[in-house]
């Protein structure tokens, strides 16, 4: 697999909403491909007939019964909230879309 | 929209489930009145360490949905994760499903003004709703967005057409059967204007005759059935216009502002969401097991389509009144019981009364008039309706005393005595009635054998004033008729 | 060393001793908690000390004790076993009303809103939590040097690192600070640290203990475990936070065994090992293993076949693998799990008047170089256009990787083998060089990928520093491996180097120790 360029880089550090400098972007970029590289060890695997395994517990059907307890009061809730107007936290206008 | 183009709609709704605790935690659901951030708690805040527990009834919710669109049961299913960043999402991730949705390849038939539709149904699953965005200003004029988490974590469930209509009037049409089906199964109040049902819609035209879709935008912030269909139709003849002047159509998202009757851009040009999904760790995957799908199924109630076909076919209702008995929960419960109270009576005729003066008692507007809400017992109305079947209670008196039920939750047969409007049938009762007017109106009576016809209304409307409108009217009439040729 | 220190005690002991009313737990709890915080600058094992509340729980305790002493004997059986006993928590179990930073800036004035199941359980059992072990930030690391508040120390040699993520911990029951600590083990952050301070640290099976309330590194990995100085210990404290959680949807509903219960005497113990066929993994000993390990590793494996046990050599051939399939799978999942952290309802924050920009603000004011990285690697690996070639890729390894392990397990009754390639390594000396210490946890993240149970237990020293002994077993086996390592114990009771304390005891006590904060920034390499 190619490497990451500077760019790619960047990209997945806005994905991951890190606000990385340039010097840490530089340095990163060295670091995640070598990294990488050793991942490509994987490629020589044939696992096109092998099923992924995602957890490691033989679990199924966990459910919870649908019965309400009670919440937080919302002193408790918003206790660590940077900002507060009455009951409500506050952040920012959303000015951008940032969903991407 | 100009003839050439045909319209490509697909549908996208997202409906709050009906369940006491929320999609993962036991947070309740009682939110529409409750004060800011006062349905929350741990785990639908996205504290450090906490954990999802899948709600039972969601589950059931979104797999009786799936059975009563025709829909297939996945073996087996599963969560992912969907990442995105925004404030009203805690764990910066959505507990969604991905490629495993509880139900896919459903359809839904839908009556339209052009004949029926059929819309398939490409997937519905389960997920969690995110918190609710205030924006504001701060005291010291800063713009800023209040977070109300008492929304977050509440079970949503997704389902997404093919994009298979082709009319705003489908497309609505589509809307509204879809809420009748998920109000009969319980699956959801669905009620459009206080965002428990949230619709979006996919538009895009194409040169009738072809086949390739053409750019789309996305249309939401329709807050009722009629606006998704103004909205887009308004969103057909805008790109219409466009592609006459040659210019391209972008994808974008368009939000629908009601009071001007347009849409507007809300986002330009999407760069391809990466939403990063992956399969949920920390919830075991769902197999749903034959005896539990089996319950479900068992508990299915009549779906809407049934029902109507029912009311026309089996009760031999107009498709007026079939319609309204389904689409009116409390006008076919009532329309239901009064039936079952007294099988004799005619379909057609309790059917007349529930959609007439019952619904006209218990509208809202007469509803919040002073004084306790109007409420018709069925069985009281299937009394009213055997009363005046069988000639013993007026059409006109019966309003009034269903009137006087509807208000005061007295018993019919009560009040046809209280106020005294059982009707007079019999026969020596009216004769002495009809004669005591007969006497008292001799001038009439001349003009009437003179042959002026029209008289014989004002002597019965005598002899029914006489009585206090309990005479029967119609053997009023005939006894009038034949005490005068009587030479009475 | 006053042969009255109860902080020299196996917590075993201690509970004999609070219930014979030898010492009260006020008195343990008063003395373990005077020597932690009189090490503290010196060791750097704690993010955060809970004095008040462990006095509450040891005045309880010996109210409980008190009562059962007066009401008899089967009164006394029937108290928990940890009743009294100091115990101490990984700062990334929350507590109410405690903070929990889990070694991170970004967590810096987080206050708990509720307490994590075994928080609960430890509460119910009477023990006596002293406070919260200093670790690498979110768990990722193997040596403690990644906290935001400094690396901690290890008793052996303050100039080493103690091992991690779970280094608090393990350096803190090394140095006789606390009897019993809980870690966690996402890719080996119990068992190294464990081998690396000398001490006794299980992994047990994934779904063994509730995750409720702790925070998350990579779910489907995370594990909490027990440390202790001996095997009985450890085993008093999984049975004391093992079994079902209904707030954990991937805890097992399996039956809890009496762990310490089942193990028996010295003799006993010894003779259990009779006839216990024991794989040796090939792949194990691997490139770079120090010779010394390796010699202590295979001195062990000798002893035990001497004892009895039938020692057979396996091969678990996807070893090799292990390695990119967990720094695949473990940073995707974190790069999700830490999405969480983004100032806008709790912790870090910076407020620059843009969601956007405090967003990016925060998490990188927030976040350390490692959780960065791994941050990094995770989104990368699960972006579109890559998803299939990592992430898919890895999870389909994953299978083969766990199929080596049940293949292996048909022939054997467990595995023994290294816990670490090598002995405690000096700080600093890997920061530069992720790979090189990634490969630390060569020998244990394969048991995270199959979500196995894995005891780490002392077998002597190489070059005065501590090497462990790796016992993995199958899934619910937990009892079996408590077996092997107390068996290993019992067979080497006379080993000369049970009787060695941790070489820098002392120091940790002279006041011109320089503070362990500081030996990364003393390096040159500031955080």
């Amino acid at each position: 697999m190619a490497g990451l360029s500077r760019d790619d880089v960047a990209h997945v550090a806005h994905l991951a909403r890190l606000g990385l400098g340039d010097a840490e972007l530089a340095r990163l970029q060295g670091q995640l491909n070598h990294i990488l590289e050793q991942y490509a060890v994987l490629a020589e695997l044939d696992t096109e007939h092998i099923a992924p395994t995602a957890q490691t517990i033989e679990l199924e059907n966990i459910l919870r019964e649908d019965r309400a307890a009670p919440s937080l009061p919302v002193d408790v809730a918003l206790a660590g909230a940077p900002e507060r107007i009455g009951d409500h936290l506050v952040v920012p206008a959303i000015l951008t879309d940032q969903t991407t | 929209m100009t003839g050439r183009y045909e319209a490509v709609i697909g549908i996208e709704i997202h409906v709050q489930l009906r369940t006491s605790a929320k999609m993962f935690c036991p947070c309740g659901t009682d939110i529409a009145d409750a004060a800011p951030n006062t349905r929350t708690c741990p785990v639908c805040l996205g504290m450090p360490g906490t954990l999802p527990v899948i709600n039972r009834r969601a589950v059931e919710h979104v797999l009786a949905t799936g059975m009563a669109i025709g829909g297939e049961v996945p073996e087996v299913t599963r969560w992912d994760r969907k990442n995105y960043f925004y404030p009203d999402l805690p764990k910066g991730y959505q507990i969604s499903q991905f490629d495993l949705p509880l139900a896919s390849h459903g359809h839904l038939a839908v009556e339209t003004s052009a004949g029926e539709v059929i819309v398939g149904i490409r997937r519905a699953h389960l997920e969690e709703d995110t918190a609710r965005l205030i924006h504001a200003e701060a005291p010291d004029g800063r713009r800023i967005s209040l977070v109300d988490f008492n929304r977050a974590g509440m079970p949503l469930m997704e389902i997404v057409t093919e994009p298979d209509l082709h009319t705003a009037e489908a497309a609505r049409r589509y809307a509204e059967e879809l809420r009748l089906l998920l109000l009969a199964i319980g699956a959801s109040e669905a009620a459009m204007e206080s965002g428990q049902m949230r619709v979006e819609a996919n538009v895009s035209l194409r040169a009738v005759g072809t086949e390739t879709l053409g750019t789309r935008t996305e249309v939401k912030n329709m807050n009722s059935f009629r606006s998704v269909e103004r909205a887009i139709d308004h969103e057909i003849a805008r790109q219409a216009e466009l592609l006459d002047a040659g210019t391209a159509v972008q994808q974008e998202t368009r939000g629908w502002d009601d009071s001007r009757g347009v849409t507007y851009l809300m986002r330009s040009k999407e760069d391809s969401h990466d939403y990063r999904y992956f399969p949920e760790p920390d919830l075991p995957p769902l197999r749903p097991e034959a005896a539990w799908l089996d319950a479900i199924r068992a508990g299915l109630p009549e779906l809407p389509a049934a029902r109507r076909a029912r009311y026309m076919q089996d009760l031999g209702l107009s498709p007026y009144d079939a319609a309204v008995l389904t689409a009116e929960p409390a006008a076919g419960r009532l329309f239901e019981g009064a039936l079952a109270a007294d099988p004799s009576l005619k379909a057609k005729t309790v059917a007349n009364w529930v959609t007439g003066e019952s619904m006209r008692l218990l509208k809202p507007e007469v509803e919040a008039a002073p004084g306790p809400a109007p409420a018709i017992d069925p069985a009281q109305l299937a009394r009213l309706v055997a009363l005046v079947e069988a000639g013993d209670l007026s059409g006109t008196n019966a309003k009034q005393v269903l009137e006087a039920h509807a208000r005061q939750g007295t018993a019919v047969d009560a009040l046809v005595e209280h106020l005294g409007l059982r009707q007079i049938n019999d026969e020596a009762a009216l004769v002495a009635l009809v004669d005591g007017v007969l006497a008292r109106h001799p001038g009439p009576v001349a003009e009437l054998r003179a042959g002026k016809a029209q008289v014989l209304g004002f002597l019965v409307g005598q002899v029914m004033a006489a009585s206090r409108g309990r005479a029967n009217a119609a053997a009023v009439r005939a006894l009038l008729e034949r005490r005068l040729a009587e030479g009475a | 060393m006053p042969a009255s220190d109860p902080t020299r005690l196996f917590a075993w002991q201690m509970a004999a001793g609070l219930r014979d009313g030898a010492f009260s737990s006020r008195e343990l709890v008063e003395a373990h908690l005077a020597l932690a915080h009189r090490q503290a600058p010196a060791l750097n094992a704690w993010a955060s000390f809970d004095d008040t509340r462990a006095a509450e729980a040891a005045e309880a305790a010996d109210r409980r004790l008190t009562a059962a002493r007066k009401a008899g004997p089967d009164a006394v059986a029937a108290l928990p076993p940890l009743v009294g006993i100091p115990v101490a928590l990984k700062d990334l179990v929350v507590t109410t009303g405690r903070p929990s930073t889990a070694g991170s800036r970004i967590l810096e004035g987080f206050v708990g809103p509720y307490d994590a199941h075994i928080a609960e359980r430890l509460q119910a059992a009477g023990a006596a939590i002293l406070g919260k072990t200093n670790m690498d930030e979110f768990a990722m690391g193997s040596s403690t040097e990644h906290s935001a508040w400094g690396p901690t120390s290890n008793p052996w040699d303050l100039a080493r690192v103690p091992g991690g993520s779970s280094g608090g911990s393990a350096a803190a029951v090394a140095a006789f600070q606390v009897p019993l600590a809980i870690g966690t083990d996402t890719g080996g952050s119990i068992r190294q640290p464990a081998a690396l301070t000398g001490v006794v640290g299980m992994h047990p099976t994934y779904g063994r203990v509730s995750r409720y309330g702790i925070i998350a590194f990579a779910s489907s990995l995370d594990q909490v475990g027990p440390f202790g100085r001996d095997v009985r210990d450890a085993a008093l404290l999984l049975g004391a936070v093992a079994g079902r959680d209904e707030r954990d949807s991937t805890s097992s509903p399996a039956a809890v065994p009496d762990y310490a219960a089942a193990l028996g005497d010295d003799a006993a113990a010894a003779d259990a090992l009779r006839g216990v066929r024991l794989g040796l993994p090939r792949q194990y000993f691997v490139a770079g293993m120090e010779p010394g390990v390796e010699a202590r590793v295979r001195e062990a494996v000798a002893a035990l076949e001497a004892a009895g046990a039938e020692i057979v050599e396996v091969d678990l051939p996807h070893t090799r693998y292990g390695l990119a399939t967990y720094y695949i799978i473990a940073p995707a999942e974190a790069s999700a799990n830490l999405a969480r952290y983004d100032g806008v309802r709790f912790g870090f924050s910076v407020r620059r008047g843009d969601v956007l920009e405090d967003y990016l603000a925060t998490r990188d004011q927030g976040f350390g170089d490692e959780v960065k990285r791994r941050v990094m690697l995770g989104t990368y690996a699960l972006s579109a256009g890559y998803y299939d070639a990592y992430y898919v890729k890895a999870q389909k390894v994953r299978t083969l990787i766990k199929d080596d392990f049940d293949a292996a397990f048909r022939e054997v009754d467990a595995l023994v083998a290294p816990t670490s390639p090598t002995v405690a390594f000096p700080i600093g000396a890997r920061l530069d060089d992720p790979v090189a210490m990634y490969l630390s946890d060569a020998c244990t993240l394969p048991v995270n990928v199959a979500g196995l149970p894995g005891l780490s237990v002392p077998c002597g020293l190489s070059d005065g520093l501590p090497v462990g002994l790796q016992f993995i077993g199958r899934p619910w086996d937990e009892g079996r491996l408590f077996g092997l390592g107390r068996g290993y114990e019992a067979i080497t009771a006379d080993a000369p180097w049970r009787a060695l304390e941790p070489a820098d005891l002392a120091a940790l006590d002279d006041p011109g120790t320089p503070p362990a904060a500081g030996r990364l920034a003393a390096l040159g390499l500031a955080r």
